[in-house]
């Protein structure tokens, strides 16, 4: 299994979740939100 | 605190201290699903929204004059859905459901009874959760992220503050959502299915696992910080009973769940159990339990319940919310009527319905306001 990204890009959500077009109003957002939160976490670690 | 939100409380807290309050504490329970929909809103689109779960969580409030609050504003749905749970999975209409979906192998049951923690930890949640399956370097971080992304979103828009907005009653603390041991390995471990043929296969294993899962639970309650001042619950929704013949029941699901509930009262907790389905075959065992346990019945015989059960029992529920869909509010208001001349006699019930309304067809509101008000004016002792 290749390793995961820390943080995956609008486009690349949209894909792995294959999110409608729905779901990219607010759950996708709220996804970039989590990605970045993890992100500036282990950005913060190091 | 408002007279009214004082009131509210007082009906609970006399319940809860054995006294007969002065009129039936009347509850409703309506899905955030259903609340959305009531607005037109989508389940793909505005469930992900917290300022759309509130708005339409205060509009229930709103209309529906229950003693508690009807809706609750606050939904995981994004974090189910970023961390890939197997078991929260949403249907073609977007609603979630929890799938007969079995982590476990059969093989398993004794690395889950030498260690349940470990087992759970290490082996059952990556399998539960795909992000740490995936991820398994960051993916705990990845799953705190998102439940602190998602809670975060809800506050000075969640439950408190329709609580206060609505003087509903606040007494009641929901410290945690625990299982009886059986339903606990029917439900995340192994199947409903898997179960039921693991019971003829290896008894002894799905026993040893029950003892395992109450070390399990004993863990879980010494983290749990009780709220002061409030009436602390822990509440159980209680599952694979109806689905045992009495000695199956007796062997495999009662001794581990009582001890449970003791366990669950010597935290200094108080139990609130919800018997699934029909439990008419094992109702005098619920005298077998320790202390004041409050007890939801979704289909037992009233009158049958009040009949057996021990007095000093809370009990809650049974109004069959079938009749909500496409009755009058008056045929509601008959039915209200005579569920409570059958168990509004001993001071000690909680009007509820029977489940709650999950979905716009499930019930119009007018017979859902019509059912709590009611309850209301005839509940009064």
């Amino acid at each position: 299994m290749s390793e995961r990204k820390i943080a995956l890009t609008e486009k690349e959500l949209i894909e792995k979740y294959k999110l409608n077009e729905e779901e990219q109003k607010y759950l996708l957002p709220l996804m970039v939100e989590i990605e970045n939160a993890v992100k500036r976490h282990l950005t913060g670690l190091q | 605190m408002s007279n009214l939100q004082q009131e509210r409380n007082q009906l609970l807290l006399d319940i809860w201290e054995g006294r007969k309050p002065k009129r039936v504490p009347v509850t409703a329970m309506v899905s955030l699903e259903y609340a959305l929909q009531y607005k037109g809103y989508s389940l793909f689109c505005e469930l992900y929204s917290p300022k759309h779960c509130f708005e339409a969580a205060d509009e229930m409030a709103s209309l529906i004059n229950s003693d508690n609050l009807p809706v609750m504003p606050e939904t995981m749905a994004a974090v189910h859905r970023y961390s890939m749970n197997r078991h929260m999975v949403p249907g073609k209409d977007g609603f979630f459901q929890h799938p007969n979906y079995s982590p476990m192998e059969f093989a398993e049951y004794p690395r889950l009874i030498e260690d349940p923690v470990k087992f759970w930890a290490q082996v059952i949640r990556p399998r539960i959760f795909g992000i740490l399956e995936e991820d398994p370097q960051y993916g705990e971080l990845r799953l705190a992220m998102a439940n602190k992304v998602v809670s975060e979103k809800y506050i000075g828009m969640g439950t408190p503050e329709l609580v206060e907005k609505y003087e509903r009653t606040n007494i009641e603390a929901v410290a945690l959502l625990s299982l009886a041991p059986y339903d606990y390995i029917a439900d995340v471990f192994r199947s409903f299915t898997d179960i039921c043929i693991d019971i003829r296969r290896r008894p002894e294993w799905v026993l040893d696992a029950c003892e395992a899962m109450l070390v399990l639970w004993k863990g879980v309650l010494e983290n749990v910080q009780p709220v002061p001042g409030k009436i602390n619950t822990v509440t159980l929704p209680l599952h694979m009973a109806p689905y045992m013949n009495r000695r199956n029941f007796d062997k495999f699901y009662f001794p581990s769940f009582k001890k449970l509930i003791q366990m669950i009262q010597d935290h200094g907790f108080h139990a609130v159990i919800y018997c699934e389905e029909n439990w008419d075959p094992h109702l005098e065992a619920l005298n077998d339990l320790p202390g004041r346990v409050h007890i939801g019945f979704e289909k037992a015989d009233p009158k049958k319940v009040v009949e057996t059960l021990d007095k000093r029992h809370i009990i809650s529920h049974f109004f069959d919310t079938h009749i909500l869909r496409s009755a009058t509010p008056g045929q509601v208001s008959d039915e209200v009527k005579k569920l409570l001349d059958i168990v509004a006699v001993n001071g000690n019930y909680i009007f509820a319905p029977n489940k709650p309304c999950l979905v716009l067809g499930d019930a119009r509101i007018e017979n859902i306001q019509a059912m709590v008000e009611t309850a209301l004016e005839y509940g009064v002792y």
